[in-house]
């Protein structure tokens, strides 16, 4: 058949005008259920959001307590970290490094013999112990690391007390809170 | 008299055949089926978001007010606690860790008519002057 005849017959066009529409109404569905799965990842987000930031302020506090409990030595020389329960976080045995004391609270506390050595070096009297809590984000979450702190963790967030000041009591200590957050490649 | 009318389409004046309109409204028909269900799940998407973020915000309303209570207040003793609020039922568990000056708080929030949603939240209140 000629190609000239061929398309001058108009035999079979509801076939293509409708699947045409058809196309055109597939794609407006496309972009409904698109609309719907980015609300439902917003909303599960913010859920997400709340859950990890209640549970972040709940260690800050947990953590504020420990240091209080803490005779105000043992912050300057790395000793154990006396937890709101009363029991006595293990000694610290080796200074520099990253312990991991199994504590008897949800989270479990690592103590950092001051990483911020300039500080120390520079004035001996106002030494500064950082305090690091390892805590869990919500479950469930991509940021999530589990409830337990023997869960394997993607993330982790930590609290920072850093105890500064001279050997002498009332010194302040600031409680700061931060999420290392592992990147999926 | 005999008058015979002979209608004589001429080509260009051409229509669609019932067979042709039958086949246009079958698929058109079975298109539509399956656009509706899309429609369908989009809008149950889009409800189970929204109910998720009104339960999150119902929680975190109660837990701020649980925040900015004093610890010896009431409504931090140790027990259970069920409020309503709207179509949500809030329940939290007080437990005291340690005396006096650690509570454990576990708040859950769940729809009364859409019992598969549970949020359950973790606090901890301290007794920080």
């Amino acid at each position: 058949m000629d190609v000239a005849i061929f398309l001058k017959q108009d035999k079979g066009s509801a076939l293509i005008v409708s699947i045409l529409t058809l196309m055109v109404l597939s794609l407006a569905g496309i972009m409904a259920i698109k609309t719907a799965t980015t609300e439902t990842q917003i909303s599960g987000n913010i859920r997400n959001y709340k859950d990890n930031f209640y549970k972040t302020e709940s260690a800050v506090r947990e953590m504020a307590i420990g240091i209080r409990n803490t005779p105000d030595n043992n912050l300057i020389t790395g000793n154990p970290l006396v937890l709101p329960d009363g029991t006595n976080l293990p000694a610290l045995s080796n200074a520099g490094n990253l312990i991991d004391p199994q504590a008897t609270l949800s989270f479990r506390l690592q103590i950092v013999n001051n990483p911020l050595s300039n500080i120390t070096q520079a004035e001996p009297l106002h030494n500064s112990n950082v305090l690091v809590v390892h805590g869990g984000v919500a479950s469930g979450s991509s940021m999530s690391i589990g409830h337990s702190h023997t869960t394997p963790s993607k993330h982790r967030f930590f609290v920072y007390g850093n105890a500064r000041g001279g050997t002498t009591l009332g010194r302040g200590v600031l409680i700061e809170i931060g999420y290392l957050r592992r990147i999926r490649l | 008299m005999k008058t015979e009318h002979k209608v004589k389409a001429s080509k260009a004046e051409k229509g669609f055949t019932l067979i042709e309109i039958l086949i246009v409204i079958l698929i058109f028909s079975i298109g539509m089926l399956g656009l509706s269900t899309l429609q369908f799940s989009a809008a149950k998407g889009n409800t189970g978001a929204h109910r998720l973020t009104e339960a999150t915000a119902t929680a975190s309303a109660q837990l701020e007010s649980l925040l900015s209570a004093n610890y010896s207040d009431p409504i931090l003793d140790p027990g259970t606690y069920g409020l309503s609020n709207g179509v949500y039922s809030i329940s939290y568990t007080v437990t005291e860790t340690v005396n006096n000056q650690v509570k454990d708080i576990v708040l859950t929030v769940t729809r009364t008519d859409d019992v598969a949603r549970i949020n359950t939240y973790n606090l901890t209140i301290t007794n920080i002057p």
